[in-house]
């Protein structure tokens, strides 16, 4: 079933442009330019029940602008959205209690008062009964792990903190489809590693359809078997992680870490050298290559470990923002 | 039951503020003192002025109270906060009309300056007995009332047009000043409007300033008669329904041009 329907989506956005200088703030009091900045242009896709995808692309590409539309809080400028068979930006009760949207940067939580005042306001407004208000805090602040702070003055919790109680506020009513824009900004790895837990565990008990954007290619690799890599308003892939890999990742990396020193010129016929000291080198292998390389430094070197990986996926991701061909 | 929790829950938070509360409370206060000061003058130096100092001391400190207690300032924090700096963005995610629940943050506000103002108007009619002049019947407490409740929400409708001026503007503190001084002048925050000249004075009495706060203060000072209370309502009650009406006209033009920036 699909949860989420997307038809040449196109969000433009009317851009005042003005001239440096003063003479240009002169001219631009009688005369003002304008120009279309097109933030999603003419994007399709479709997203079944239940999946967890990511969005990945740059600053100023549309992940943002695409999540915003989706969860009816910009008006599209031409295009069809069809969320849960509701058109988002009609924004009827009945659609916005199953959705959710959580912003890394902005919070909805009350900065005066203690998170549960925040979580009891949630209540009464999606109209969350006693009995489940009581289930759901309870499942999702020992999940969260964040039974001590509920009643500490929003302002004084830590980023983390806040971020967990930003998602306790979020999924009180049990929304069937969460936004989350960058969840994991801002926080430390360890952070970051307990969010991500979370969002997979949240994903797999509530079936719920998860479309998250974020630049740590961390949340992106742990979280979603499909991504969408947007830029400049357009989706330039659609598809599995592991497709990118087979598509895109033209090399493979040899790390072999030697128990005696080898010259660095005696390795350069295998590949290009990525990093090197006397005992440890890092090389980029031709895919199709890689085994036989592998094997004859095995024979040729005294090797004491040797590793083939896939080369990162950040890497795989700027190279295909680098050369735009998908 | 819902709507009072979530009053009472966003009347917890005012608390946190009470202080600043009281400061508000305190401009409308000093800035009458100087036209009470003027009027002692003006009247003590021109025989022709129509109202006793009694009655405009009184009008002064009822008019105190309307302006805490029914005078909206929404139009700041939707203008600048939620449409500018994008926090509208998590009121639409609630299954909750924007409209209500700004009404409901601002109610705690409202009580708790009409608190100020109506203990402030307890002491000075008890203990400066002499200077004022305030009978309060039964009519007048029941119309002027219902006067103040209309009175608060065309300001509250009206303040949220202004609000949503910023959809469209970069900058929409010129309207929300404009509107600001308006007030002013109109709402007979400087002169009652009745000392205003009579064909000028017809004319400020139909516009939606002195619904918003001089008709309520007419009444409990118990200058309007039982016809001109009536009229008061009906006026009242045009403006109302303008004000709902360009207020869902102006939401559902504007929303198509928000854009959610700073989020």
């Amino acid at each position: 079933m699909k949860s989420v329907s997307v038809k040449n989506l196109t969000k433009y956005f009317r851009v005042h442009q003005k001239e440096a200088g003063v003479a240009g703030s002169l001219k631009s009091l009688f005369h003002r330019k304008y120009y279309d900045s097109k933030a999603v242009d003419n994007i399709s896709f479709e997203i079944d029940e239940g999946e967890l995808i990511g969005f990945i692309g740059p600053n100023g590409a549309g992940k943002t602008t695409t999540l915003k539309c989706l969860s009816g809080l910009l008006h599209p400028t031409s295009g069809e959205v069809s969320v849960l068979g509701f058109k988002p930006f009609d924004r009827k009760n009945e659609f916005l209690r199953k959705i959710s949207l959580v912003m890394g940067q902005k919070n909805q939580l009350w900065w005066d008062l203690p998170p549960m005042e925040s979580f009891l306001l949630n209540k009464e407004i999606y109209q969350v009964s006693d009995r489940n208000f009581k289930k759901n805090i309870e499942e999702l602040v020992t999940l969260l792990d964040v039974k001590d702070v509920l009643n500490i003055q929003v302002r004084r919790l830590s980023l983390g903190q806040r971020m967990k109680c930003e998602l306790i506020a979020a999924l009180i009513h049990s929304p069937h489809v969460l936004f989350l824009d960058e969840p994991t900004i801002g926080l430390d790895v360890v952070m970051q590693k307990n969010l991500r837990s979370f969002i997979k565990e949240y994903n797999k008990r509530f079936n719920a359809t998860i479309i998250l954007t974020s630049h740590y290619m961390g949340d992106v690799e742990e979280l979603c078997s499909r991504v969408m890599i947007i830029d400049h308003g357009k989706i330039i892939y659609d598809g599995s992680l592991e497709q990118i890999i087979k598509k895109y990742a033209k090399n493979k990396l040899l790390t072999v870490i030697f128990s005696k020193a080898v010259e660095k010129e005696k390795l350069q016929q295998f590949g290009q050298i990525k990093e090197y000291d006397n005992l440890k080198v890092r090389i980029a292998v031709a895919k199709e290559s890689s085994n036989k390389v592998a094997s004859k430094i095995l024979n040729d070197f005294p090797v004491e470990d040797i590793n083939i990986e896939d080369p990162e996926i950040e890497t795989i991701v700027r190279f295909i923002f680098k050369s735009k061909k998908v | 039951m819902k709507f009072l929790k979530i009053f009472l829950l966003h009347f917890e938070g005012l608390f946190e503020h009470r202080f600043r509360s009281f400061i508000w409370f305190l401009i409308p206060v000093i800035n009458m003192l100087p036209m009470i000061l003027f009027w002692t003058l003006a009247t003590k130096t021109n025989q022709n002025i129509s109202w006793s100092m009694r009655s405009l001391n009184s009008y002064y400190l009822i008019l105190i109270i309307a302006i805490s207690m029914l005078t909206s300032h929404i139009e700041e924090d939707v203008g600048d906060i939620d449409i500018k700096q994008g926090e509208l963005t998590r009121y639409l995610m609630r299954p909750f009309s924007y409209y209500w629940i700004k009404f409901f943050e601002e109610i705690p506000y409202r009580v708790l300056q009409g608190f100020y103002g109506i203990t402030l108007f307890l002491v000075f009619s008890t203990i400066f007995r002499d200077y004022f002049q305030i009978n309060l019947s039964t009519g007048i407490i029941f119309f002027g009332l219902i006067s103040s409740i209309f009175a608060f929400l065309i300001s509250f409708t009206f303040k949220m047009i202004v609000g949503y001026t910023a959809f469209w503007m970069t900058d929409n503190r010129a309207v929300a000043e404009t509107v600001y001084i308006l007030t002013i002048i109109f709402a007979g925050q400087v002169i009652p409007l009745d000392l205003f000249p009579n064909q000028f004075r017809e004319i400020v009495g139909l516009l939606p300033f002195a619904s918003m706060i001089y008709y309520p203060v007419i009444i409990f000072l118990g200058k309007a008669t039982f016809s001109v209370m009536l009229k008061i309502i009906s006026i009242q009650i045009f403006w109302l329904i303008f004000f709902l009406i360009l207020e869902r006209f102006t939401w559902r033009k504007g929303i198509k041009e928000f854009t959610a920036l700073g989020q």
